[in-house]
């Protein structure tokens, strides 16, 4: 379950369309974490969270365990955020209205080619350009009874760079940790890089993620490419130790042409370590997800299998449209009807219109806009018509197929993003750790609920020669093949 | 070379940069969120009271 901050973080990004979930090297093998590595709550906690003005937040978390730190049963941390991006709490939504796909994490369907606008629609889509000022966040949190402080500023510097400020103090322990990323985008998103350094260790680090977004594809026979692949990177050297660190990373987005449900496939690589991980993440349905992801060590020869599983429960259909942060993924419907048009006259304000598409299916659309415009043209002659005619023809069924595929694609993820689900079971199970951890999230009368546990196996003991009759109690072991080893609530509230 | 001992601190001056650092970590560790409050209250048109910035709970 994502915190209530973290939420208003990912928005102000998504709003200025920074999206780093989908153009980061960091978040490059987010969809196999969030499926396999998900978070088990460990204690009860629970977070009581505001939107106290248009442009500031806050967040109350209160937690109780006994912390092996600090022998405290009741601790917690108080958290403050402003920003200066004044519609934003338009999209930020409460507890009770949040979509559930958009307060866990999940499954995340890749979009580098965020950028889209449309005129006079969504203005956050387009936020950058109509705020006069930099967009900026400021964030605090306050951890108590320890005082420790995390302190954030993002600061979007134009529309291609943005600086990230993270500062972590103790005045406890006398600590005092400050990491500054600069990224910086290219304008069509193919490549984001990100300069780190950190004054922990004189940390310096570099990521690019490249997204080279093919053009028509030979084997589908289609005009346009409804795939992703991104390659990316990342280097690390702290200064003081000077300690290397690298890896390198592959990543592939598809949909099934048949059902339009989206795929993943990601490929990393460690040379210091000699670590290879491989993942395949499928929505398998619309309620359904399932990711396997392999480990293999070159150097020590030691492999790991895990897997996960998403199930989602429903509740009932919505009737209004979706919240206006989900407005952003439904992609390109009212271009269905130029393609449709294939003998018919083309707009001429396509691009007057205010739509960019992504890109994904730009490269397609342009080449079946050739054809008709060039119909269009006064000055061409009668047998040019007619050849331009048979080539209409003869491409029209391959049109046809673009259209009938991305309605499928577009159909599956509005389907997704409309369907009011209540809950979400989450498994996942490593074949080498023998463990499974279980996890339910869900909507419960205006409130964020997750509840999980992780489960070990146990070893058997071996038996005592002890005359004591054993009890039943103490046979546990034997008769339980699977023990929890972390159970916790989380309980969010948003107003 | 004469002039380097100028460049060596006291152990007078050196325990007063750290004390002068150690107030300025201080300052900004405590001084970091009624900045982002004060923000947050000074960008707002209607200056909401402290307590409605400051509480969790949902406003009436």
């Amino acid at each position: 379950m994502l915190n209530y901050m973290e939420y208003v973080a990912r928005s102000f990004q998504n709003a200025t369309n920074w999206n780093p979930s989908s153009n980061s090297y960091e978040y490059i093998t987010e969809t196999a974490r969030s499926l396999i590595d998900f978070q088990i709550p460990d204690s009860f906690r629970f977070q009581l969270s505001n939107n106290s003005s248009n442009v500031s937040y806050n967040t109350l978390e209160v937690t109780t365990k006994q912390n092996n730190l600090q022998n405290k049963k009741v601790h917690g941390f108080l958290t403050y955020l402003y920003t200066n991006m004044e519609n934003l709490h338009e999209i930020i939504l409460s507890s009770s209205k949040i979509n559930l796909q958009d307060a866990t994490q999940t499954y995340k369907h890749i979009h580098p080619s965020y950028y889209k606008r449309r005129r006079g629609h969504n203005y956050f889509d387009n936020g950058i350009e109509k705020s006069k000022d930099n967009l900026s966040l400021y964030y605090g949190r306050m951890y108590y009874p320890s005082s420790d402080l995390e302190a954030m500023i993002i600061k979007r510097l134009n529309r291609n760079n943005q600086m990230t400020l993270k500062w972590l103090s103790s005045s406890a322990y006398n600590f005092n940790i400050m990491t500054l990323y600069w990224q910086n985008k290219s304008r069509q998103n193919r490549n984001f890089q990100e300069f780190i350094f950190s004054t922990n260790d004189y940390l310096c680090g570099y990521r690019i993620l490249h997204n080279s977004l093919s053009t028509s594809s030979k084997f589908n026979n289609s005009l346009y490419n409804n795939s992703t692949l991104s390659i990316g990177a990342e280097l690390w050297l702290s200064l003081k130790s000077m300690n290397p660190g690298c890896s390198t990373s592959l990543r592939y987005c598809t949909h099934s042409a048949n059902t339009g449900r989206p795929l993943t496939l990601t490929v990393s690589y460690n040379p210091l370590f000699g670590h290879i991980s491989s993942s395949y993440s499928a929505k398998t349905s619309l309620s359904s997800t399932f990711c396997t992801r392999y480990d293999f060590n070159i150097y020590s020869i030691e492999s790991n299998l895990s897997f996960g599983w998403e199930f989602w429960g429903t509740g009932k259909q919505k009737e209004s449209l979706l919240p206006p942060n989900t407005i952003n993924n439904t992609s390109i419907v009212p271009n269905m009807a130029i393609l449709n048009n294939v003998n018919g006259t083309i707009p001429n304000n396509i691009s007057d219109d205010g739509i960019i598409l992504d890109e994904h299916f730009s490269e397609g659309t342009r080449k079946s806009q050739i054809l008709p415009t060039m119909e269009l043209s006064p000055t061409t002659s009668e047998s040019q018509q007619k050849l331009l005619q048979d080539l209409t023809y003869t491409f029209s069924s391959s049109l046809e197929k673009i259209d009938k595929e991305m309605t499928l694609i577009d159909k599956f993820q509005n389907k997704f993003e409309m369907t009011n689900f209540t809950s979400v079971w989450k498994f996942s199970t490593s074949l080498r750790d023998k463990n499974l951890k279980a996890k339910w999230e869900g909507k419960f009368r205006g409130f964020l609920v997750s509840i999980g546990t992780e489960l070990f196996t146990t070893t058997p003991e071996p038996k005592t020669n002890s005359s004591k009759p054993a009890f039943k109690h103490e046979n546990n072991n034997s008769v339980l093949p699977l023990h929890p080893a972390k159970f916790g609530i989380e309980i969010q509230y948003s107003s | 070379m004469q002039f380097l001992p100028s460049f060596i601190l006291s152990d007078e001056s050196k325990e007063r940069i750290t004390k002068v650092l150690n107030l300025t970590h201080n300052l900004a560790h405590y001084g970091w969120i009624p900045f982002v409050l004060y923000l947050g209250w000074a960008n707002t048109p209607n200056k909401p009271n402290l307590f409605n910035l400051l509480s969790p709970l949902p406003s009436v």
